[in-house]
């Protein structure tokens, strides 16, 4: 690769996201992120659904780049609840949770909470770098990607984001084939035909991204939390200044944690289906493996909180990667960036990269600008953060409501939509309640029009044979991974199932 | 508790009714093409029955083994749904303000910390928040109240 080409386009990302007009929304986007994280109930998803309206009416650099930070925003956010309540403001600050909080009970909250900060910082820059070195690289091999290729990478990122998560194989791939069909909404782009729009026409354009998010997460989420949405409580000590300054002690023990953790967050990043929250959680277990007295674990061992937070903040990033070279998202958070990028007219893949450099450069770069402001706002305004931290839920639910309403309806002045919204919420409750898992759905929507396109484009290409996805060797590699990954999980299915037996025999 | 897992059979009734409504729907609405040429009804009729199929992978285990039944909270799911859906159907007749009142209000109906000052205040005060927001800050051309009669 050619360095001095890599050079250039550093600068010019440095440029871009240094003009006043970025460096205001980015920083607009980081405070907003981090208000939100620090709710608790509120995590990337339901922030970036929430204040994506609020970005429609910028140009497409400063809305991108002031929705990644509050995308990254978040998992500041996270992480000071955390500390500070024992509840995790964002799934994936659930670690931090466990020494975390046993620092902030022994009185030391304030070095927990800078350290964390200088994690994030240090595991964020990891995943920075890595995404500027890599990102080129795949570049240029997505170029010689075609129908098939992208038809068997996006096959393989639905299937692993169902199989390597949480919960039942079965339910989370009917979200996703559930979220694909909600995706042929609309006019088809082949034929014009309008599919499932029952002659209303404010289905003509499909169902918007927007309209989806927010009731999947907004929605259904406020109307989990009434009941058992406390918020939380906490004893007001003082969190001064002084009291962030970690000793001698902190920071020898802190660097090779923070090494650790940030590589593996920033590998296990760009995979699909492993985001943040389990690079966290890998993150203390190989801290807690690898240290020489396991046993200070769960009592504050500051290792156990750098390492996961800066995984966390690595994978953050580095979760860019596949979703903006190659148009792939591996998250559900990364698929409503990705269909906001798309509202905006702009088509994530190898393109984007060469023809719009101005925007992805400056995006990585303000990556590093936002991750630094962060840094800098964090500490001096913990003391609001903390006042954020108990605010009533039955105050903070209507704002949510109000502001999902009011944003989904000034992106269209539609009503129509709005309705919407109201619906899918409902359907989403109902879903919640049968455990189906959400976010697969909203990945679904987002791949499902791009999938059946490159199905289509495909079997054009090689005249109904449907040897062309194995035929060549990328895409045959791709093929054999999902195989493999779908066997997987319908193996674990089927042992699930066995066991839910047998516990219900034994009661 | 029932001696069936009612959770996953209601689970697999709804994949195989969605899935298995759309399939047909497509089907007999839209042209399947052939494998050549994939038509608009391809892709969702396959969609839909794989749905179908999954509803039945999660059904036939299930009447196997007990379970466990969701708790639905009508109160809050009534109070918040309708609430959303009042304010799609008066934003345009009646502009911000009243709309952000009665969503208010009807959301906050299953909360019982809450007065009708408490209520008032909160809307008003979102109010403004959302015209700053939007009328202010993003120039959108929002009406704040308007009558349509």
């Amino acid at each position: 690769m050619d360095f001095n080409g890599l050079l250039a386009s550093l600068e010019l990302g440095l440029a871009t996201a240094l003009m006043p007009v970025n460096l205001y929304y980015c920083m607009i986007g980081v405070m907003l992120g981090t208000a939100l994280g620090v709710m608790p109930g509120i995590g990337a998803l339901t922030a970036v659904s929430l204040l994506f309206p609020v970005t429609f009416h910028l140009d497409a650099t400063p809305a991108i780049i002031m929705l990644a930070g509050i995308y990254y925003g978040t998992a500041y956010g996270g992480s000071t609840a955390a500390i500070l309540l024992n509840i995790p403001g964002t799934p994936s600050s659930a670690v931090t949770c466990i020494e975390g909080y046993a620092m902030s009970k022994t009185g030391r909250a304030g070095i927990a909470l800078f350290m964390t900060s200088i994690a994030s910082f240090f595991g964020g820059s990891i995943g920075i770098i890595l995404t500027i070195l890599v990102s080129p690289l795949i570049v240029m091999i997505a170029f010689s990607f075609g129908a098939a290729e992208y038809f068997a990478l996006m096959l393989l990122g639905l299937i692993a984001a169902t199989t390597l998560s949480d919960g039942s194989v079965l339910k989370g791939m009917a979200m996703v084939v559930m979220g694909i069909l909600f995706g042929t909404v609309g006019t088809d782009l082949y034929t014009g035909v309008e599919r499932f729009n029952f002659g209303i026409p404010g289905l003509a354009d499909g169902i918007s991204i927007v309209a989806v998010a927010m009731g999947l997460f907004g929605i259904s989420e406020v109307i989990v939390s009434i009941r058992s949405g406390s918020s939380g409580r906490h004893d007001k000590e003082k969190v001064t200044l002084r009291s962030m300054l970690p000793t001698r002690d902190d920071t020898r023990r802190s660097w090779m944690p923070m090494l650790r953790g940030g590589g593996l967050g920033a590998f296990c990043g760009t995979l699909p289906g492993i985001g943040g929250t389990v690079a966290s959680f890998m993150a203390y277990a190989v801290e807690k493996r690898v240290n020489k007295d396991p046993s200070r674990f769960g009592t504050g061992a500051i290792e156990g909180l750098v390492a996961p937070e800066a995984a966390n903040n690595a994978a953050d990033q580095t979760a860019f990667i596949p979703s903006l070279t190659l148009g792939v998202p591996g998250s559900a958070t990364m698929a409503v960036i990705l269909g906001v990028l798309i509202i905006h007219g702009i088509t994530p893949g190898p393109r984007l990269v060469v023809e719009q450099p101005d925007l992805f450069w400056g995006l990585i770069m303000s990556f590093w600008v936002g991750n630094i402001m962060l840094l800098i706002l964090n500490i001096p305004l913990i003391g609001i953060w903390v006042k954020l931290l108990s605010m009533p839920y039955h105050v903070l639910y209507p704002a949510i409501l109000t502001f999902c309403c009011v944003g989904v309806y000034t992106v269209g002045l539609n009503d129509f939509e709005v309705l919407i919204v109201g619906l899918l919420g409902a359907l989403a409750y109902c879903l919640r309640l049968l455990d189906f898992p959400p976010a697969p759905f909203i990945l679904g929507f987002v791949l499902g029009p791009m999938l059946e396109e490159e199905f289509r484009r495909a079997m054009l290409i090689s005249r109904g044979d449907p040897a062309i996805f194995i035929s060549s060797p990328i895409s045959g590699t791709l093929m054999g991974i999902t195989f493999v990954l779908l066997l997987v999980g319908l193996f674990g299915a089927v042992r699930r199932n066995r066991d839910l037996r047998r516990m219900s025999a034994e009661e | 508790m029932g001696d069936r897992d009612f959770k996953d059979l209601a689970s697999s009734l709804v994949l195989i009714l969605l899935g298995g409504s759309s399939a047909l729907y497509a089907w007999s609405h839209y042209a399947l093409g052939s494998i050549r040429q994939p038509g608009p009804g391809a892709f969702p009729t396959v969609l839909g029955a794989l749905l179908v199929v999954f509803g039945v992978l999660i059904g036939i285990p299930a009447l196997r083994r007990e379970g466990t039944l969701p708790q639905f909270e009508l109160v809050p799911f009534a109070a918040v749904v309708l609430s959303v859906i009042a304010f799609s159907m008066l934003i345009e007749p009646f502009g911000l303000v009243p709309s952000i009142v009665a969503l208010v209000v009807i959301a906050t109906v299953p909360e019982k910390r809450l007065s009708w000052t408490g209520k008032l205040l909160l809307a008003v005060g979102l109010s403004i928040s959302c015209a700053v927001i939007f009328i202010l800050g993003l120039g959108l051309t929002l009406e704040l109240a308007k009558w349509p009669y």
